[in-house]
This record gives C-alpha cells, structure tokens and sequence, in this order.
C-alpha cells in the first residue's frame, strides 16, 4: 500500500506555458514565458541501494545570477508534476517585480519525467538534489527560503531540521499533514497502531520541533483533504521563534491562492519574505 | 496525497476497526454451535455511498440457555498483516414479556497484533441490546449501543486522547431459517454519531451530517452442533 502514497503522473516532455492547466490556471498577468524558465536534470541517489536516477526540475529565473539573487525552492504536492504545478511557479515567479528572483521546484521519482519510484526517504533525497543543484549554481543559503505543499512539505520539513549544510532562511509550509499516525488515529478515534496499516511516518509534527529558521504556515479552514487540526500541531510544536499563520477562511486543499485572491496571496508572501 | 493513497489507507484501518455488526444479541440455546461471517463496513464517499466491505468469520457456543460465548477473526486485518481477535459473551437477563423486550449485554475484547512492530493492543468492548422475537420462526428486531473503550491516556504525536468512551448505537433485523438452521443479521450502526468528522482523513458519509459515520453490515451463521434443539 505504502507504494500508493506516491502515485505519480508520467510524462515525456514537459510543456509549462504551454500546459492546458484548466481551473488551476491564473491570470495572464502571472504569465512566465519560456525564455524565462530553465529544464534542469540532476542525479538523485538512494542512499540504501546506491542507485542514481535523473530526476527533472525547471527554475524560473536566471541561473546566472542565482549567486545574488533571492530564491524560493518549491516541494509540489502529490500525484501531479511540473506542469500542473507551473501555475503555482508563476504566482511565486510575481512575488516581486517578475524574475527579480528565482523558484525552483522539481519533480520526485517517478512523476513527469523523473526516472524510478518515489517512497518516503526518496522525497528527501530527490530535495536533496536539488538543494546540492542550487548550492553548484552558487546560491546562498541565507536568500533561499523553502516552501513545500501538502506532501511537499515532508521533505522540506526534514531538510529545513536536518540538513545543517544549508540553513535555508525562512520555511513556508501549506497544508502539511501531521503524520500518518495522526491521519489515522483522527479519523478512526481509537489509538490504533500505525504500523499495523502502514510503515510511512510522514512526522512533520515531529521533525518541525527541530527547526528553527522563521515560519510561515498556510492553510485552508475548509481543507477536507488534510485537515487544518494537522497544520495546527505543526504549528503548536515549531521549535523556533517567529511563526506566523495564515487560516484561510473557505480554502480548501490547494486553492488557497484562489480563494486568498491571487494578489492577496502574492502580498502575503512578499510580506513574510522580506521581513 | 493522493485518493489512490486514501483508498488503501482506509480501506487498511477500517481492517482493523469497525469491521463488524453485534456477535449475538440472542444468546443460543444450551451446547449449540454455530460458525459465521460478516461482511461491511463505515459508509464512505467512494463514486457514490459505498460501505467498506469489510469481513470477519465468527463461531458461538450456547454454554447455556441465556449465555452463549464467541471470538471470531478479523480477515481483513489478516490481509494486512494484522492477527486482530475478538471474544466475549452475550447474556440475557431480560425476557420478553408483552411490550418489554429481551434484554442481553455482551462484554468482549477486540485485540490486534500487529506483526511488523510485534505489539498488540486491546479495547474493552459492552454491547448492551433489546430485542422482540416475532413470527413462528421467532425472528427478531433489535436496537441497542455499542461502546468502545481506549485505554491510551495519549494519541499520536503526544496528544491527549479525546475519546476514552465511543459509542455507538445500532438497530438490527435477523431472519431465521427453517428449524433456526441458518440466520441472517442485517445492521446499521451509528458510529461515534456526536464526533466531528470534519478532521477525518477518510469521506465519511453518514445519516448524521458532519458527525461520526454509519456503518452497514450484514452477516450469515449457521448451526452445526445440537442441530435438534
């Protein structure tokens, strides 16, 4: 079953700006065109076997001047890839003025084009890699923030507490879920054994208490998917000084920029980055 | 996530919860035997309502007229590597008298090990039912409350358990066979019908709205031991 949590869709080419993204689609204004976004392969091992697969990343902006520039590195959510998840790029590419800086997000094993079969450890290794990408182009940890959503914010939890090589400067984390073991427990009440269903942990709950950078937490109110009680234990275990919330009234799981209003959303975001 | 994911992860833990209706809310006659199974489950969103098909097979022993043992195994949990037990007794210490029912109450235990982390766990469980017997084949009705008990003072990630005490009310109809061979249970259970379900990862559907969720579930037994009684 566990297999199941990384269902992923494959591609053979990636087409971005030209991707029919249908209601996930923004606003014009929010356009990206192809001279700027860049398709980036990297080598992601695993660390058990020693295997390496080419997983697949674009970054929007100038790899150029990633050295100075500010950028965001994007963990997507689950079963989706690069495509569907470019309009988001786009929203984060408009925090500021347009390309001022970058945002890089990848896909895992086994979604859009990226070799192999994705799995717990395999979240983290495939961010890794990307990490170990944007540290090659000469990026500097204390103008990288992360920001992950839903099953994107497992691996970016982790790497935010356990990578001490690269201290990213803030953490956005959108509609996490707690752990496995809460997801079961809360929907059957009893205290049954997570082991006896699955061996996934997904602990955010658990690794968010050993990081320590500032925190932004987004999450719809109405998420009938991963409930917002999962953010709210995340958010209550935060092992650091500044957090901040953002409970989206009527946000359901993966529409908070929509329902935020996608300025709204923008702002808040260029709000907590620049403070 | 993903639904895929959803699909099987509760599909997993309703394997080893609130898989199956009451055992025996009328006891058996003295030294019968019987073996049977059930098959249901909470009603979920799937494409429409669907219950959880979950199954259990089960065997009950009249130790006497008004008290008759049972276990059965859960076969689902066993798919999903999981030894999960349930046994108990069911008493009758109410008859029927014109408009008073029979009443039984069933104290059991429902125990899952779980061999990948070789730990176990138990709940207490009390079934307390009325039932009226009608027709030459004394079928009957009943209604009546299910109650779970978690022991655990804590949950996962080290918060405190919200609910010691579920319950869970239930109405049901056997049919009898010719000669009360064989009979079929058909339930609705109302399951924790005063929780929020709002935070459940699963799509509950149920009677009761926002709350808790109902489960449906029929089962088959049949007599193989003092068949003249």
């Amino acid at each position: 079953m566990d297999s199941l949590a990384f269902y992923g869709e494959k591609l053979d080419a990636y087409e971005f700006e030209n991707y029919a993204a249908g209601n996930e689609a923004v606003p014009d204004e929010y356009a990206v065109t192809a001279a700027n976004r860049t398709l980036v392969s990297m080598q992601s091992i695993d660390e058990k076997t020693g295997e390496s697969y080419t997983i697949y990343g674009v970054y929007i902006g100038d790899v150029s001047t990633i050295a100075t520039d500010t950028v965001i590195l994007y963990a997507h959510g689950q079963a989706a890839h690069l495509d569907a998840y470019w309009p988001r790029a786009t929203l984060l590419a408009s925090i500021t003025e347009q390309y001022n800086y970058g945002v890089f997000m990848m896909d895992y094993r086994g979604f859009g084009m990226s070799e192999g079969a994705s799995s717990e450890s395999g979240l983290i290794e495939d961010v890794n890699a990307s990490i170990d990408w944007l540290i090659d182009q000469g990026a500097a940890a204390e103008r990288t923030m992360y920001y992950g959503f839903s099953l994107g914010c497992i691996p970016i939890i982790d790497r935010a507490a356990n990578r001490a090589d690269f201290q990213p400067a803030k953490v956005i984390i959108e509609a996490p879920l707690a752990s496995v073991a809460n997801l079961t427990q809360r929907s059957l009440i009893l205290n049954v054994n997570p082991k006896s269903i699955t061996n996934l942990e997904f602990e955010n709950a658990e690794k968010i208490k050993d990081v320590y950078m500032p925190l932004l937490w987004l999450h719809g109110i109405d998420d009938d998917y991963i409930a917002i009680q999962n953010g709210e234990l995340i958010y209550e275990n935060y092992g650091g000084v500044y957090k901040d919330a953002e409970r989206v009234v009527g946000g359901h799981h993966g529409d908070i920029p929509a329902t935020m209003g996608y300025e709204n959303y923008i702002t808040r975001l260029r709000n907590f980055i620049e403070l | 996530m993903n639904r895929p994911f959803a699909l099987a992860l509760f599909a997993s833990i309703f394997g080893v919860t609130s898989c199956a209706p009451s055992r025996f809310v009328e006891p058996l006659e003295k030294d019968e035997l019987t073996v049977g199974f059930s098959l249901g489950g909470p009603v979920i969103e799937f494409n429409g309502p669907i219950p959880m098909p979950m199954t259990s097979v089960e065997v009950g022993y009249g130790l006497d007229t008004n008290l008759t043992v049972f276990g059965a195994i859960h076969t689902t949990a066993a798919y999903f590597g999981n030894i999960q037990l349930d046994a108990g007794v069911t008493y009758k210490f109410l008859d029927q008298n014109k408009f008073i029912p029979n009443v039984s109450i069933s104290p059991s235990i429902n125990f899952m090990y779980t061999l990948d982390d070789r730990s176990g766990k138990l709940w207490p469980i009390l079934d307390l039912n009325a039932y009226w017997n009608y027709g030459n084949r004394t079928n009957y009705w009943y209604a009546g409350v299910n109650n779970y008990f978690e022991l655990s003072k804590t949950m996962a990630n080290d918060q405190p358990q919200a609910h010691h005490w579920i319950f869970n009310p239930q109405i049901g109809h056997v049919i009898k066979g010719k000669n009360d061979r064989w009979q079929l249970t058909t339930e609705f259970k109302f399951l924790a019908p005063y929780i929020k379900n709002w935070d459940a990862f699963v799509p509950y559907k149920s009677l009761t709205g926002g709350y808790g969720a109902t489960g449906f579930y029929i089962g088959c037994r049949w007599k193989i031991g003092n068949q003249d009684n």
